[in-house]
C-alpha cells in the first residue's frame, strides 16, 4: 500500500501538466490564437520559419529578443489555461493483465470516437497500445487492476494501483510492441487514425469482393488473363536476335530497332487496374505457404466523421521494423512483393486512370459494395431507432457532400507523357515502411513500379514536319506507339 | 537556329544503329517509284558501315577506350555512350583546346558535332565554369548588404527601419541577378581573351604540323561496350572477345556474376528506350535520362540489387538521401537468376549470351522517404 500511495503522490504532481483539460462533457481547447499571430505578423520578427535559420551568433541581441519571444508566447498559452482535471469529469483505466488490454467502466472523451471497443454492458476496452497513449496524454488515470473473481463485482475496483508511466512502459510485452507503441503514438499526436491490423473491427471493408464471389470473377478474369499470359510468353522466348538481323530485317524506324531488343529481359509485370488487382489477389489465395509479413498499421488520414466500427478502407498500410534487431531485416525483394499482394487499401494509383473513383462503390463488406452496405445500415438504424434519423442522414448526406467538390476538382488530364512521368514517379501499389532506430522513426514508402511496360523512346519525326516535333507532338505520338 | 532546334537535329537517333528512315517516297499511280523505291530498300541496310574500333588499354584494370575523333562523336552524338578521359562527359577536350590555342579558324558550331552555344561558342565546360563565377559574385554581393543589416542591428536600429532596410536589399539583390544573366556573354568574351594566352606547355600539344595531338579518347563502360557488340553490332570486336578480355577463362560464376547483373539491368532500361548512365555521381548504380544529358535532367536513380538480398537500413537511406537530394526518384531494381549458377556459367563459357541474358529477370520497387505531415492533406 505504500507502494502505492507513493506513486499516487507522484502521479498527483505529474498529472495537471499532462492533463487534457475536460469540463463537464466538453474539452475545452487550448487557445494557440497568441501564438499564431507571432507567425503571422511580419516575417522578420515573427517565429522562425522552417529552412531558415541563423548561421551564427551575430553579436546582437535580436536573435535571443526573438527566441525570449517565441518561448514566451508558448508559456504564456499554456499558463493561461485551466489544468487538472475536475473529480467529476476523471476517466480511469484498469489495465487487466491476463487480456494484455485494458478496460474503462465509465468512458467519455472524445477519443472514443477512435479508439476502444465498447462491449455489451457499456464498458470500453482498449488494446495496451491505446491504454498507454491516452495515459502518455493525460487523459485517463492508469491503473492496474488485481486479479479477482468476476469482473462485475464493484470490490474488484477496490483493490487498485495507480500506475506511473515508468510502470506502464514495463508493461510492453516485447520490444516489436514497444516500437510499434511509438510509430502509434507518432502518427496519432500528428492527426491520423492509426488502427492495428490485427485489432478486432466492426466489421472489415476489403477492396476486393469476397471469395463466393471470387469463383464467378475468377472465371471471367482467368480467360482474359490467359490469353494475355500466351502473348507475353511467346514475346520473351522470342529473342532471336543474330548478326545478320541488321542487313535483312532492315528496321524502318527506332521504335522497331527498340522492340527488337527489348525482348531480351524478362520484367516483373504488376497489377495496375481492378481486374489485375483481382486476378492477382485471387491467384495468392491459391498459392498458399507462401512467406508472409504481416502489416502493422492501418492508417486513416484525419477525418471527423470516422467511425470506428465501420470505417471503410484504409489510406495507408504501414509495417513497423526495427533496424537494430537481429531477426528482422530490411525486407528482400520476395519480402516485398508478398506484401504488396498482401495490401489492401485505397490504391491511390487507380485515380490516376479514372478521376472521381467512389470508394464505398469500389469497396467490399461482407460481400457487397460498401455504399450497399452503409444504404442498408443506416434505413435499418432508422427503422431501429425513431429517435435519431435525422442525425444519421445527414451525417451520410454530409459526407457525399465533402467528397464531391473534391472529385470535380481533380478532373484535370494530363498529356500522356506527364501522365507516364507520374506513372513512373509514383509506382503503383505501395505501403509505408517505418524504420525504428533507438526510438528515432523512419518513414519510407516503398511502392512497385514497372518500368518494363513503359517505352519513353524518342521517336524522331519526319524531317517534313519539323513544327510538330518542337510542339510536343512527340508525345502524342509517342503515346499511341505506348497503347499498342 | 535555337539550341532545341540544333540538338534535335543533332541527337536524331538514339541508338548508334539508324533505321532506314531515306527510303523516298511511294507514289501509288507511278508504278516507277515503287521499282526505285524497292531497289533504294533493296540496297540499305541498319548496319554500319564501318564499325567503331575498340582498343583495350591496361592490364590489371581494363579501360575500353575509343581513339578516333569522329567515331567518339558518332557514338556520343547516337545514344550518349561512353565518357571523354579529359571532359566532363561528352568528348570536349579537342574542340575546347583548339579554340583556346586559336588553332582552327571555322567557327565551333559549323563543324559537325561539337557542342556549343551559338551565340558565344562556349562549350558546357565553360558555362559551368562562368555559372559558378557569377554564383560567387552573387555570394560576395549578398554578404556584404548582410553586413549591413547587422551594423543597422548593432546600432540599434528599430524594427522598421530594418524592415525598410531588408526590402532595399531585396530589390537591389534582384537586380543584380537580372544584370547577371545580361552579363553572360560580355564576360564570357573577356575571359576569352584572358585565357588565350598561350603557356609553354602548350607546345606539346601540337605535332610538327601544328596540328593538335589527338590525345583525349571515350572510355566505354564494360556494360556499353557489351551492349554495342552484343545488342547492336557497333564495336568492330566479338561479345565473345569483349567477354575474354573482361574475365579470364578460367572465371567462376562468382566472378562474372555483378557484371552479368549490371548488363541485364542496362539493357532492359535502354531497351525501353532510357538513356542509360553510370550513376557513381549519386552514389547508384546508373542514372536514366528521358533523351539524354543534354534534353533534361536525369530523373531516375538505378541501384541494382540481387532478388534475395537485404542490406542494412542505413545502406538504403544514404543512398536515397543523396538521390533525393538532387530531387531524383530512387529505384532499387531487383534481379532475378531463374537459372543454376552452373547453367549460367556454361553459357557464359560457350559464350550463348543471348539465352544467358534471357534467364534473368528484373522488377522495380521505388522508395521514398514519406513525411507524415505531408501526407495529412
Amino acid at each position: 500500500m505504500q507502494l502505492s500511495e507513493k506513486k499516487n503522490g507522484q502521479q498527483g504532481t505529474i498529472d495537471p501538466e499532462l492533463d487534457d483539460e475536460e469540463e463537464e462533457e466538453e474539452e475545452i481547447y487550448q487557445d494557440w490564437s497568441q501564438v499564431a499571430s507571432l507567425v503571422n505578423k511580419n516575417a522578420a520578427l515573427s517565429l522562425p520559419r522552417r529552412g531558415e535559420k541563423d548561421y551564427e551568433p551575430d553579436g546582437t541581441d535580436l536573435q535571443e529578443v526573438l527566441l525570449y519571444r517565441a518561448r514566451k508566447a508558448m508559456f504564456d498559452t499554456i499558463s493561461d489555461s485551466i489544468r487538472g482535471t475536475t473529480v467529476k469529469s476523471q476517466v480511469k483505466g484498469y489495465y487487466v493483465p491476463h487480456r494484455h488490454q485494458a478496460v474503462l467502466p465509465k468512458p467519455k472523451g472524445s477519443f472514443m470516437q477512435t479508439m476502444g471497443r465498447a462491449d455489451n454492458s457499456g464498458e470500453l476496452w482498449l488494446e495496451f497500445h491505446e491504454f498507454v497513449y491516452l495515459a502518455e496524454r493525460g487523459t485517463i488515470l492508469p491503473y492496474y487492476k488485481l486479479q479477482s473473481g468476476s469482473k462485475h463485482e464493484s470490490s474488484d475496483y477496490d483493490v487498485e494501483i495507480m500506475l506511473s508511466m515508468e510502470d506502464l512502459y514495463s508493461l510492453f510485452s516485447t520490444q516489436h510492441e514497444m516500437d510499434e507503441y511509438f510509430v502509434f503514438a507518432h502518427l496519432k499526436r500528428l492527426g491520423f487514425i492509426p488502427k492495428q491490423c490485427r485489432q478486432d473491427m466492426g466489421v472489415t471493408t476489403s477492396y476486393y469482393p469476397s471469395s463466393t464471389r471470387q469463383n464467378n470473377l475468377h472465371i471471367i478474369s482467368s480467360r482474359f488473363f490467359s490469353l494475355f499470359k500466351i502473348q507475353q510468353i511467346s514475346l520473351f522466348s522470342g529473342f532471336f536476335y543474330r548478326k545478320w538481323n541488321f542487313f535483312f530485317l532492315k528496321y524502318r524506324t527506332s521504335p522497331q530497332l527498340y522492340q527488337g531488343l527489348n525482348r531480351l529481359i524478362r520484367s516483373v509485370t504488376v497489377p495496375k487496374t481492378r481486374d489485375e488487382l483481382w486476378y492477382s489477389r485471387f491467384r495468392r489465395q491459391q498459392e498458399r505457404g507462401k512467406i508472409e509479413v504481416p502489416l502493422t498499421f492501418n492508417v486513416w488520414k484525419p477525418c471527423a466523421n470516422f467511425k470506428k466500427k465501420n470505417p471503410g478502407l484504409p489510406d495507408f498500410q504501414i509495417i513497423v521494423y526495427n533496424k537494430n534487431d537481429k531477426s528482422q531485416h530490411f525486407p528482400t525483394c520476395k519480402e516485398l512483393r508478398s506484401i504488396f499482394a498482401s495490401l489492401d487499401y485505397k490504391f491511390e494509383f487507380l485515380n490516376e486512370v479514372k478521376d472521381d473513383l467512389d470508394w464505398d462503390a469500389n469497396s467490399y463488406v461482407e460481400g457487397i459494395s460498401r455504399s450497399q452496405y452503409n444504404t442498408k445500415t443506416a434505413s435499418k438504424s432508422r427503422n431501429e431507432k425513431n429517435t435519431l434519423p435525422s442525425k444519421s442522414l445527414t451525417k451520410f448526406d454530409s459526407q457525399k457532400e465533402t467528397v464531391k467538390p473534391n472529385s470535380k476538382k481533380k478532373s484535370k488530364t494530363y498529356p500522356p507523357h506527364i501522365q507516364q512521368k507520374r506513372r513512373l514517379k509514383a509506382g503503383y501499389r505501395s505501403f509505408i515502411l517505418a524504420i525504428m532506430d533507438n526510438g528515432l522513426i523512419s518513414f519510407v514508402k516503398m511502392s512497385e513500379a514497372d518500368f518494363g511496360s513503359e517505352n519513353v523512346w524518342y521517336t524522331p519525326s519526319s524531317q517534313s514536319k519539323p513544327e510538330r516535333k518542337v510542339n510536343g507532338g512527340k508525345a502524342i505520338k509517342k503515346a499511341t506507339l505506348n497503347k499498342t | 537556329m535555337s539550341k532545341g532546334r540544333v540538338n534535335q537535329k543533332r541527337y536524331k537517333y538514339p541508338l548508334p544503329i539508324h533505321p532506314v528512315d531515306d527510303l523516298p517516297e511511294l507514289i501509288l499511280h507511278n508504278p516507277l517509284s515503287w521499282l526505285y523505291w524497292a531497289y533504294r530498300y533493296y540496297k540499305s541496310t541498319n548496319a554500319l558501315n564501318d564499325k567503331v574500333h575498340v582498343d583495350f588499354i591496361g592490364d590489371t584494370t581494363l579501360h575500353i577506350t575509343v581513339q578516333d575523333d569522329k567515331q567518339m562523336l558518332y557514338l556520343w552524338n547516337n545514344g550518349f555512350f561512353g565518357t571523354g578521359q579529359f571532359s566532363r562527359s561528352e568528348p570536349t577536350w579537342k574542340a575546347r583546346t583548339e579554340a583556346r590555342l586559336g588553332l582552327n579558324d571555322t567557327p565551333l558550331h559549323n563543324r559537325g558535332g561539337t557542342k556549343s552555344n551559338t551565340e558565344t561558342e562556349m562549350t558546357l565546360e565553360k558555362v559551368t565554369q562562368q555559372r559558378r563565377l557569377q554564383r560567387l559574385e552573387f555570394k560576395k554581393e549578398r554578404a556584404k548588404l548582410e553586413r549591413e543589416l547587422l551594423e543597422l542591428r548593432k546600432k540599434g536600429g528599430h524594427i522598421d527601419e530594418e524592415n525598410i532596410l531588408l526590402e532595399k536589399q531585396r530589390e537591389s539583390l534582384r537586380k543584380f541577378k537580372l544584370k547577371q544573366t545580361e552579363d553572360v556573354g560580355i564576360v564570357a568574351q573577356q575571359q576569352d581573351i584572358s585565357e588565350s594566352n598561350l603557356r609553354d606547355e602548350d607546345n606539346n600539344l601540337l605535332d610538327e604540323n601544328g596540328d593538335l595531338l589527338p590525345l583525349e579518347s571515350l572510355e566505354l563502360m564494360p556494360v556499353e561496350a557489351m551492349f554495342l557488340t552484343f545488342a547492336l553490332p557497333v564495336l568492330d570486336i566479338s561479345p565473345a572477345c569483349l567477354a575474354g578480355k573482361l574475365f579470364q577463362f578460367d572465371a567462376k560464376y562468382k566472378d562474372i556474376h555483378s557484371f552479368v547483373r549490371s548488363y541485364v539491368i542496362y539493357h532492359h532500361y535502354r531497351s525501353h528506350g532510357w538513356c542509360v548512365r553510370s550513376g557513381i555521381k549519386f552514389g547508384c548504380d546508373y542514372l536514366l535520362y528521358k533523351r539524354g544529358p543534354p534534353f533534361q535532367h536525369a530523373e531516375f536513380c538505378v541501384m541494382g540489387l540481387d532478388h534475395d538480398v537485404s542490406k542494412d537500413y542505413t545502406w538504403y537511406s544514404s543512398i536515397a538521401r543523396v538521390v533525393g537530394g538532387a530531387k531524383k526518384t530512387f529505384v532499387l531494381c531487383y534481379v532475378e537468376r531463374l537459372i543454376s549458377e552452373q547453367e549460367a556459367i556454361a553459357l557464359w563459357k560457350s559464350n550463348n549470351f543471348t539465352k544467358l541474358f534471357n534467364s534473368f529477370q528484373v522488377g522495380e520497387v521505388l522508395y521514398k522517404r514519406w513525411v507524415p505531415g505531408r501526407n495529412r492533406d
